[in-house]
């Protein structure tokens, strides 16, 4: 138990000191977020989950239904005011996803129409989501749909075209990553396939990666969106206007140093050059103002928790095996396209960085599934 | 289904996180926050003071007058835009404002671009005696595409001397900026309390000037019912100007500070030319004042002696087809060389120009220098004109010798400055004169040799008294009782209308001390017009106590009557 909890709550102590010198209030709210999301870990310990599976289908169409609604709501947006509380049903979604990916995973043979039937899922997900738009949270569902088709022994080929087709789609946002995927991952898939004729498969796979990367920028992304991607090439360019996020975040990173410029006189942060502080960058001011070692024990932190998930998920058979993997595939996704724009590796994607950001939705998400894995760890058998 | 890919891509993850991380805050921290530290500062100047004008009894003439400069922390077209609506005037080519209306600041402090700019107190240019020293002080204003070509560390928007003494003594006039940090957040906004003073500004010098800026007053009023003209008020003993007037004139604050395109067109179209300093860039031909130099070659170069008579003069010459008239129609008989300068006889003058000659008139007048700058601390003066023979040479088929006739009286080609004629005049009557300047300290002091032979001198300088003493004599307009002094009339013909005229002169007698050279442009003869301003001046100076009357007689006699 004490395993899974520790490392989310030093990194949530962490941030939340951060956002107290940002806005006392905000810390104030973050603190009640954070304690309502221990407890509800606390409570989804009493959940039976062979007698929740069931639900899980109702679960789906419930957030399904809000998504859609969302997008049909008066003044398009991410949020749903109830009463004084804005809450963010995309967030929720993603853990919704993986308790039906597991419910079909388990229930379903792993052939054709089980994968065909999980990428409809996926896909009914991704639209609302998508038009929202809210892209970072509809690229995670895609990731989560991918890192899905990673886990199972499907077939080799499929598998590893699998594999290049998510690097792939990541290059859409990087040509650094379009690089990598080209020097590192080609030669590592051509061991897995040698069987396969290799000039063929790389032609088609790098095509396809090609094709679909300047489709989705032509027809899928809004003008704003193109920007930003352009300026993530060409950020000089752009370093006053689109570019202009992913530079004050690298400077207020890079100004930090080893031991950084204090807590609460980091100029970046403070002097308002990082946008969304608090929020979508709250990494940049945590390494700004705690320097170099923070951001390391951050990030060590996330590693430990997935990798956590993920060494527990081979102990399981079944939903808790599926589960347990698709939540370490979800905290990776999720952390690594954060901290990746806040070192701007990637383009500004607007996610938050979990037990990091401010924000109660996906807080009391990700303490919920923490609450989930946990619950799986009190069951009386280890195939459920 | 147990595969290790997710475990592989998972550290290859955070692998990639953790490079650069380390790239980022270890190998590049040096750099990243020197951009965080360019990020927050922003070096801005401190204005600084200009140097002063005085005049020699301690008077601004050029100081300061309380107000404020508005600098705008960011290059950014709304805050000149709003800027514009409070200021009217903003140029975003300069990114400060000078001002100094209260209501302005205070609209300022309480619009939107209240955070956007600094606000400097600091002292703006002001001439408090206005038209009265423009010509001497001159202005400052923003320096042009042409100026900042010729003069270094200079950038768009700073101030510079355009005229008079702001321009002469620009280097040793202009302050020395200072600078500052100050710091700002991620909107240029300010964040106050934090500034940092790098280089603190340094005051312009001072500088003292020999103007009596009461006798320049004083000669403005004399000056009230003429439209134009020039006066000069010249120490012959250590070379100090008392007063450089020029009429009409203009007002520098205007100049220095707000004046729209509208004024600045009437300015310069101004048929009567506020902008020139007629004293030392006012071209006039000295006319009968130059019988003094006729007068002098013919007796240096022993061609007449001081009784030479000529045929008497009955108001009309006729030489060749040509006649020639005097100004007294009715004529002056047969004179003698010191009643032909006393009665300024034209006729009397033209026959010695002949007897000279064209050529040698022409040669020993330019071996005398007379056209030189004086080399007075102003960058507008002008040099003088005579021509020499080349010159008609080339503008006539034949060069009469009957052209010395007009330039024996100081008429035709001969054009000379008011100073000119003022140092002429001083070199008349002395051995040596130091040269005219305007710094009271710390000037360069030059000598120039005076004109004549010993003998001449005296002779001249006794004909000038007389011109004022006797009772037939032009310039007895200028006399005061019980003071004794020299001077010569003159009326410049002009082809644009009324005469010119002139009057100089040199007092005390004895001891001359003082040279005062009038012009009055357009009003008639220098006997009448100019020679009775001469006088009051003369009188001023005595009342001042400028001068030194060695005959307690002539004292006494002149306060009595005064």
């Amino acid at each position: 138990m004490w395993s899974l909890l520790i490392p989310p709550l030093i990194i949530n102590f962490l941030s939340i000191i951060e956002i107290s010198t940002i806005n006392k209030n905000l810390a104030f709210k973050q603190i009640i977020f954070s304690s309502v999301g221990v407890l509800i870990f606390f409570l989804a310990k009493k959940i039976n989950i062979k007698k929740f599976k069931s639900n899980i289908p109702y679960i789906y169409a419930f957030f399904l239904s809000l998504l859609f609604f969302l997008l049909f709501k008066k003044g398009i947006s991410r949020w749903f005011k109830l009463s004084f509380l804005y809450i963010q049903p995309s967030e929720f979604a993603k853990l919704s996803l993986i308790l039906t990916y597991s419910y079909f995973l388990e229930k379903f043979p792993h052939n054709y129409k089980t994968y065909l039937i999980i990428g409809s899922i996926t896909l009914l997900y991704f639209i609302p989501t998508a038009l929202q738009p809210d892209l970072g949270t509809a690229l995670i569902f895609i990731f989560l749909f991918l890192w899905t088709l990673l886990k199972v022994n499907f077939h080799q080929i499929l598998n590893a075209f699998t594999l290049f087709y998510a690097i792939g789609s990541i290059s859409i946002l990087s040509k650094k990553f379009f690089l990598v995927y080209l020097i590192i991952l080609i030669p590592l898939t051509y061991i897995l396939l040698k069987k396969i004729n290799l000039s063929i498969f790389l032609t088609f796979s790098i095509l396809l990666a090609l094709g679909i990367s300047s489709l989705l920028f032509e027809k899928g992304l809004k003008p704003y969106q193109k920007n930003r991607i352009r300026a993530f090439f060409y950020p000089e360019k752009y370093s006053k206007t689109y570019a202009w996020q992913s530079i004050q975040s690298k400077i207020a990173i890079g100004s930090g140093g080893l031991i950084g410029k204090g807590i609460g006189k980091g100029t970046q942060k403070g002097l308002a050059f990082l946008p969304a502080a608090h929020t979508d960058f709250i990494f940049s001011a945590i390494v700004e103002e705690m320097g170099f070692f923070a951001g390391i024990t951050v990030i060590l932190l996330i590693l430990f928790i997935t990798l956590n998930l993920l060494n527990l998920s081979e102990k399981f058979e079944g939903f808790g095996k599926y589960f347990l993997y698709l939540s370490s595939g979800y905290f990776f996704m999720q952390s690594f396209i954060n901290i990746g724009c806040a070192l701007g590796l990637l383009p500004p994607i607007g996610i938050p960085l979990i037990f990091s950001s401010y924000g109660g939705s996906h807080t009391i998400t990700e303490f919920l599934t923490l609450g989930f894995a946990y619950a799986l760890l009190t069951q009386k058998t280890r195939n459920i | 289904m147990n595969n290790n890919i997710p475990k592989v891509l998972l550290f290859f993850g955070f692998f990639i996180l953790i490079s650069k991380l380390f790239y980022l805050s270890i190998l590049k921290s040096k750099k990243y926050k020197l951009f965080s530290q360019k990020n927050q500062f922003k070096i801005m100047e401190i204005p600084g003071l200009r140097g002063r004008i005085f005049d020699r009894n301690g008077k601004i003439l050029a100081g300061w007058k309380r107000g404020y400069r508005i600098i705008p922390v960011e290059k950014n077209e709304n805050i000149y835009k709003e800027l514009k609506k409070i200021f009217g005037e903003f140029n975003s080519r300069n990114y400060f404002i000078e001002d100094t209306s209260l209501q302005r600041l205070v609209e300022l402090k309480t619009s939107k671009v209240s955070e956007d700019v600094v606000i400097e107190f600091t002292g703006l240019r002001f001439y408090p005696y206005a038209e009265i020293s423009s010509h001497i002080v001159g202005y400052i204003g923003e320096i042009n595409q042409k100026e900042l070509k010729i003069f270094k560390n200079y950038e768009l928007g700073d101030k510079i001397g355009k005229y008079g003494l702001e321009k002469f003594f620009e280097k040793k006039l202009r302050e020395k900026k200072g600078k500052k940090l100050i710091l700002t957040n991620a909107y240029g906004h300010l964040i106050p309390g934090y500034s940092r003073i790098i280089k603190l500004p340094q005051k312009g010098d001072d500088i003292y000037i020999t103007i009596d800026i009461n006798l320049q007053k004083f000669i403005d009023s004399l000056f009230e019912n003429y439209q134009s003209g020039a006066c000069v008020v010249y120490n012959v003993q250590n070379g100090e100007i008392l007063a450089l007037y020029s009429k009409p004139s203009f007002n520098p604050n205007k100049l220095t500070w707000k004046l729209s395109k509208n004024e600045w067109q009437k300015l310069i179209q101004d048929t009567l030319s506020p902008l020139l300093n007629r004293a030392i860039s006012g071209l006039y031909p000295p006319g009968s004042i130059f019988k003094l130099i006729t007068a002098g070659i013919a007796l240096d170069n022993q061609i007449i002696n001081k009784n030479s008579t000529f045929s008497p003069c009955k108001g009309k010459f006729l030489y060749g087809n040509k006649i020639f008239k005097c100004w007294r129609e009715e004529g002056h008989g047969k004179l003698n060389l010191k009643q032909a300068i006393v009665q300024s006889c034209d006729i009397y003058f033209y026959q010695v120009g002949l007897k000279i000659g064209l050529k040698k008139f022409l040669k020993e007048v330019k071996k005398l220098n007379l056209t030189q700058k004086t080399g007075i601390e102003l960058k507008d003066e002008k040099e003088g004109f005579i021509p020499d023979f080349n010159w008609y040479k080339k503008k006539y088929k034949w060069v009469s010798p009957g052209y010395v006739i007009n330039l024996s009286i100081g008429q035709g080609e001969i054009l000379l400055t008011p100073i000119q004629i003022a140092l002429m005049t001083a070199r008349i009557i002395l051995d040596s004169v130091p040269k005219p300047h305007l710094l009271l300290k710390n000037f360069k002091k030059q000598y120039i040799k005076g004109i004549f032979s010993k003998d001449t001198k005296e002779f001249l300088k006794e004909a000038m008294i007389e011109v004022i003493e006797n009772p037939k004599g032009t310039g007895i307009l200028a006399k005061i009782d019980g003071i004794k002094m020299g001077g010569k009339t003159g009326t410049a013909q002009n082809p644009k209308g009324e005469d010119h005229a002139l009057f100089t002169c040199f007092f005390p007698a004895d001891n001359p001390q003082f040279v005062v050279t009038v012009v009055v442009e357009h009003s008639g003869h220098g006997g009448n017009i100019a020679a009775p301003l001469a006088k009051k001046i003369v009188e001023w100076l005595i009342k001042n106590n400028y001068v030194e009357l060695t005959n307690t007689t002539f004292n006494n006699k002149f306060f009595k009557h005064n």
